[in-house]
């Protein structure tokens, strides 16, 4: 008797064919939406959505949304951090340094081994970089489940305190 | 026109959705949980997102199909990989996402993932053979390729820049330029 374990290890393997196939069954029918909406009118947001065989991040400006889709997932997780915080801004430098490093080598016929070595590793600890920012003790988060057919909708909202500081309030529903 | 290949793979698609839905004997669930969804793999969860997911995505539906309900424990056992992309570029990506079945070379369209400016998506996908087409800005009809051959616990990584998407597998350490580029990497098989 087949095992249920390499019956789904044969799915998962060929699971990708499914959108070639006319049987009935599509991406459609296994993918779920989380729609984050920054509701706030001046903060723009930095928002992480954590499935759970994948994560999306995205800058979402004030009074925008975006879309994140997750495919064989259940729950999703919500990070939030402004783009004014420290860790983003820590994280975005890592962005401009990578790509600053990448395009000198687009444009140089003649880069050292070191230079395309440390290239292709700060490619590795963006995800690192990104991960850091995650745990971040100022950032905020929700979770919620997802439900079949339903596209899941988040809301995040920049409130400003008296004393100039403020906090990321977010609803996962 | 319908293939061998293709014929093969939608039957064992059915064969696990049916088998799967009915697992230990539990009925179908409504609520999907962790769909033994074959499409999960690439990137799926990449989750494909979003904002990242945009172009072509697939739109949830709102038809109730029964999903097969399989506990994530017996999906983290096969998506032992990832594919992660980076848009470090001006302009939106897309990157269309495809299987290579080994036994053809035939390659079918897994979806279209559309990322912005500075947006990251990372997917846990099984091993195998994904050809993956870049378009820069997004709506350009002209592509990069590239064809990977990703292996158990494999960690890709793509990040575009303005004209050129660079290319780094953990644990590789190029030393070359030309292995840090799509067009010209031999991580790209073809």
């Amino acid at each position: 008797m087949l095992s249920m374990k390499l019956l789904l290890a044969a799915s998962v393997m060929t699971g990708v064919l499914v959108a070639g196939c006319d049987l009935g069954f599509g991406l459609a029918e296994f993918s779920d939406k989380v729609t984050v909406s920054n509701i706030g009118s001046t903060a723009d947001a930095f928002v992480s959505v954590k499935f759970d065989h994948g994560q999306v991040s995205m800058g979402i400006e004030a009074g925008k949304s975006g879309t994140a889709i997750a495919l064989a997932a259940t729950k999703y997780t919500v990070n939030v951090v402004g783009r004014g915080d420290s860790d983003w801004i820590s994280y975005k430098d890592t962005l401009l340094r990578l790509r600053e490093q990448l395009q000198e080598l687009t444009l140089s016929s003649k880069a050292s081994p070191d230079q395309v070595a440390n290239a292709a590793t700060e490619l590795t600890l963006v995800l690192s970089a990104l991960e850091q920012m995650n745990g971040s003790a100022v950032l905020q988060s929700c979770s919620g489940a997802l439900v079949s057919g339903v596209t899941s909708q988040v809301t995040v909202n920049w409130i400003k305190a008296a004393d100039g500081t403020g906090l990321w309030v977010l609803d996962c529903g | 026109m319908v293939t061998w290949p293709r014929v093969r793979a939608c039957a064992v698609i059915m064969v696990a959705l049916a088998v799967a839905a009915c697992g230990g004997g539990a009925a179908p669930t409504s609520v999907p949980s962790a769909s033994a969804n074959p499409t999960s793999a690439p990137v799926a969860s990449a989750a494909p997102t979003e904002a990242v997911v945009p172009a072509e995505s697939p739109t949830p539906s709102t038809s109730a199909i029964p999903r097969p309900s399989i506990d994530q424990a017996e999906l983290d056992v096969f998506l032992t990989s990832s594919i992660t992309f980076i848009d470090l570029a001006d302009a939106d990506l897309a990157v269309i996402v495809s299987y290579v079945d080994p036994s053809s070379d035939e390659s079918f369209d897994f979806g279209t993932y559309t990322l912005a400016s500075s947006e990251q998506m990372t997917n846990q996908v099984p091993p195998g053979t994904y050809r993956l087409d870049f378009r820069q800005p997004a709506d350009s009809t002209s592509e990069s390729s590239c064809t990977i051959e990703i292996s158990d616990a494999d960690s890709y990584v793509f990040a575009a820049v303005d004209g050129a998407i660079a290319i780094s597998r953990a644990g590789a350490t190029p030393t070359d330029a030309r292995e840090l580029f799509v067009a010209t990497s031999t991580l790209c098989g073809t």
